[in-house]
């Protein structure tokens, strides 16, 4: 790995980038709140959704002590298989997490109603 | 500073995109072929769209001053049709003699499927046979991670030499293990689905700035024409010579591309 590029002071990047980062923690906070205050029909199996297991588990890295926090929390959200799949048919989009976490999770997980729309060029 | 984003889908962008580059200074760009938003019924669709990158980009680029190259192939989404797939791959070598045509791309993987595999192996053997330069396409979000290395991987089998092929959309995770193999990485400057610019800069900061280009990758999606240099001002806010902006926005893609005895700048 090449030596680290460094042209600001850790104080610096407080200075810059802490309010639009405090913004997208409350942005996390509301959005999981969103999903507790809905209801009706799936609004259980959705606490359990791989989309936000994955989301979790990605949060519990900014939460550790560990560096590299960017690279980690895109693992909790990737494919960690390494055979390709027999068939694309009819998939074009990414969902954003991998459906496979929960066989890795513990209780159930739901993966059935996931709309994968990603799909731009 | 004269810009180069080199990778960029003029197709779905409008006059006014080429009109607000040239007055940002991007003076140069590259298109690979890529995906319409829905898939193509016949190798004839694909004739029609590399004659539009051919002949009708380069010459609307030019009335901006920019110069427009692109790159030709089938892209990873519609590469499950394997009957298409050969139709298609047929008539590419005879759009990659045109002057504009830099290489093969942007070819990959878009699900990671045995199929996409394997028409992706197709690109490659034309490749190597002709020597071309190669831009590849990895897959998205949660499928990035296993497509770039089920890519290298595959590259690696056809003995292309790394230093002729361009990764794009590199990220956090996958960018060390391009550069270590070889190859060149590039950032894609991309709302919710790639690189913000200052993820991007990070990057640069962690990995340095040799073998890697930024790029915007503006398409039909929500994207950002100007992302190159809205990035290339992240670096000048953090305090980055003006030489150092230069060597990622301009020199390093120009030497990629300069691999082409196409490439004029």
């Amino acid at each position: 790995m090449p030596a680290q590029i460094i042209h600001m002071q850790a104080a610096e990047v407080i200075e810059r980038y802490f309010l639009e980062n405090r913004a997208r923690v409350i942005e996390i906070a509301a959005f999981l709140d969103r999903v507790g205050r809905a209801s009706g029909a799936g609004a259980e199996a959705a606490e359990s959704d791989f989309r936000l297991i994955s989301l979790r588990n990605a949060v519990g890295v900014l939460l550790d002590g560990g560096g590299n926090k960017a690279a980690r929390a895109q693992l909790a959200f990737s494919d960690l298989s390494t055979e390709p799949i027999e068939s694309a048919a009819g998939m074009k989009g990414a969902c954003g997490a991998w459906k496979g976490v929960c066989a890795t999770a513990t209780g159930v997980c739901s993966a059935s109603n996931a709309s994968c729309d990603n799909a731009e060029g | 500073m004269n810009f180069i984003d080199p990778h960029i889908h003029m197709v779905s962008r409008t006059t006014a995109d080429y009109e607000a580059m040239a007055l940002a200074g991007i003076r140069t760009i590259t298109e690979p072929a890529f995906w319409a938003g829905y898939d193509r019924g016949s190798a004839a669709g694909f004739r029609d769209y590399f004659e539009h990158l051919t002949v009708f980009e380069p010459a609307r680029a030019a009335k901006f001053g920019i110069r427009h190259y692109c790159w030709i192939c089938l892209n990873p989404k519609e590469a499950e049709d394997l009957a298409l797939a050969r139709d298609v791959l047929a008539i590419v070598p005879e759009f990659l003699d045109r002057t504009t045509v830099l290489g093969v791309g942007e070819i990959g993987l878009n699900k990671n499927s045995r199929n996409e595999l394997a028409v992706l192996e197709m690109h490659l053997q034309i490749a190597a046979d002709r020597n071309e330069l190669v831009l590849v396409h990895t897959p998205h979000l949660e499928d990035k991670l296993k497509g770039t290395r089920l890519i290298m991987d595959a590259v690696k089998n056809f003995r292309i030499d790394p230093s002729r092929v361009i990764i794009d959309h590199g990220e956090e995770h996958t960018v060390g293990e391009i550069l270590d193999r070889g190859f060149w990485a590039g950032l894609t400057l991309y709302p919710v689905s790639k690189c913000s610019p200052a993820r991007a800069v990070d990057i640069l900061e962690t990995n340095g700035t040799d073998r890697i280009w930024l790029n915007s990758a503006a398409d039909w999606g929500v994207s950002d024409p100007l992302a190159t240099v809205k990035a290339a001002n992240e670096m000048r806010m953090r305090g980055y010579p003006e030489e150092t902006i230069r060597k990622v926005f301009h020199d390093n893609p120009a030497a990629f591309l300069g691999q082409s005895p196409k490439f004029a700048g």
